[in-house]
């Protein structure tokens, strides 16, 4: 799992973070800080993860991608100073969460 | 009914629903004109102190919400289903800092308005990044005894591009027309780009059309791993100039070209029905020899599709045959002149290109 996440970051290097959140076991499979951990226990706990499939959150200086499956999520911080190509990273993102499952 | 939601509503007229909220209004006054899908976030979202400027969420129902602050006291939430996300997206940008541009105008005179900048700079940054993919015309140009390019994009990114590569003798050149145009194509002509680059790793002059049959193989890949109906598509015409052989071939899955020779023009068209699954047999392959060959043009169909001046008549195939034959000059300055002519004051429909190549 960890090579799949590391060759993804390689590949876009706009990816700050790449952590898998269980869904079930409400505990992160991957965490590599915890920047991200406070916003999604949060949605975690206000029961906003069942409904969704996708979300984009922009701050002023920072950008999250969050991607689910059935029941595991990719949680990404982005460093929002880089360009990327955002379709293409959406869908390796997505195909890499479904090889996880 | 505010004027941003109104203006919103007039441009996308599909949405569930637009509201622009006081600050101080709950978000939750909102779930029973949303979906039950929407209202844990209506809760997350009035409880949050998360300082976001832009949240977008898709839905579980497929449906997608959009929320935006504006300035210290509103903000903008959107439900949409069925309206493009692309250019609603850059819809909403420019409309927000139009709209505060205007106020911060009316009320101090102040000079333009940072948001407004900061837009302007993002779409500057896609243009560029957009023409990183065009091959240098002067390389092309090399190949070929003239060559022009008419690349004419209906919005300030599209979904038109050419695509250029040498494999030994054999100089390959493609015109790629993508699904849609503005954002959306700008978007999958990226994409497309990566796809072809990556379609002639088996190049064989043989088989030219297993660059095609490759990039379609990729392309229903990606679109397989999408949940949703949503796929991105493109049409290619790829030409083939062995210069061992002399021979020219030419694949296409809805570009079509013109062929000049010293007795006359052959128009090459595709086939009518391209589909993806079955793309051997969708492919149009001609091969045919250097010889006697003057000029080749080949054109996506926002050129063939452009309505004239009266907006009534297509400048067709027919037309743009017209154009080759009363040629004056083989450069890209006489074809914009004429079909600037052609259009008029008339808006452009969608992305054209044109590549003509002088053998």
């Amino acid at each position: 799992m960890r090579d799949q996440l590391l060759s993804l970051k390689q590949e876009f290097k706009v990816i700050k973070e790449f952590n898998i959140y269980n869904i079930n076991t409400h505990q992160f499979e991957v965490l590599e800080s915890n920047e991200c951990a406070t916003l999604v226990s949060n949605l975690d706990e206000m029961d906003c993860l069942q409904d969704m499939s996708q979300m984009n959150l922009e701050t002023d200086n920072q950008e999250y991608f969050i991607q689910r499956s059935d029941h595991k999520m990719a949680v990404l911080s982005l460093d929002k100073t880089k360009v990327y190509n955002k379709a293409l990273l959406h869908i390796k993102v997505k195909s890499t969460l479904k090889k996880f499952a | 009914m505010n004027k941003i939601e109104s203006i919103i509503l007039e441009n996308f007229p599909n949405l569930k629903s637009v509201h622009m909220l006081d600050s101080n209004v709950r978000f939750l006054s909102l779930q029973d004109l949303m979906s039950e899908k929407a209202t844990n976030w209506l809760k997350w979202l009035d409880q949050s102190s998360f300082q976001f400027t832009d949240l977008s969420i898709k839905l579980t129902d497929n449906s997608q919400l959009f929320v935006k602050p504006i300035g210290q006291n509103h903000n903008l939430i959107i439900h949409n289903e069925q309206e493009n996300n692309a250019l609603l997206f850059k819809f909403i940008e420019d409309l927000i800092a139009e709209e505060i541009e205007s106020n911060q105008n009316h009320e101090s005179h102040l000079p333009k308005e940072e948001s407004s900048e900061k837009s302007d700079l993002k779409l500057l940054d896609a243009v560029r990044i957009q023409k990183l993919i065009l091959p240098k015309k002067d390389e092309i140009a090399k190949e070929f005894r003239n060559f022009f390019v008419v690349h004419e994009q209906q919005d300030v990114v599209g979904g038109d591009f050419y695509w250029y590569s040498r494999k030994g003798n054999n100089t390959l050149l493609a015109i790629i027309d993508c699904t849609g145009h503005s954002v959306e194509g700008a978007m999958t002509s990226m994409v497309c780009n990566s796809l072809l680059n990556q379609s002639i790793f088996d190049f064989d002059p043989q088989n030219v059309d297993r660059v095609l049959i490759n990039f379609y193989d990729q392309l229903n890949k990606y679109n397989q791993t999408s949940s949703d109906d949503y796929g991105i598509g493109a049409e290619i015409g790829l030409f083939c100039f062995n210069h061992e052989s002399k021979l020219i071939t030419f694949c296409t899955t809805g570009i079509s070209a013109f062929i000049k020779r010293e007795d006359g023009i052959e128009l090459l068209k595709s086939k009518k029905v391209i589909t993806y699954e079955n793309i051997e047999k969708s492919i149009a392959k001609t091969s045919f020899s250097m010889k006697n060959v003057t000029g080749i043009y080949g054109f996506t169909d926002g050129l063939s599709d452009q309505f004239d001046a009266a907006d009534k008549k297509k400048l067709g195939s027919k037309g743009i045959l017209k154009m080759i034959e009363d040629e004056q000059d083989f450069d890209a300055r006489y074809y914009l002149s004429e079909i600037k002519k052609w259009k008029g004051d008339n808006m452009q429909y969608d992305d054209i290109t044109l590549i003509g190549m002088a053998i």
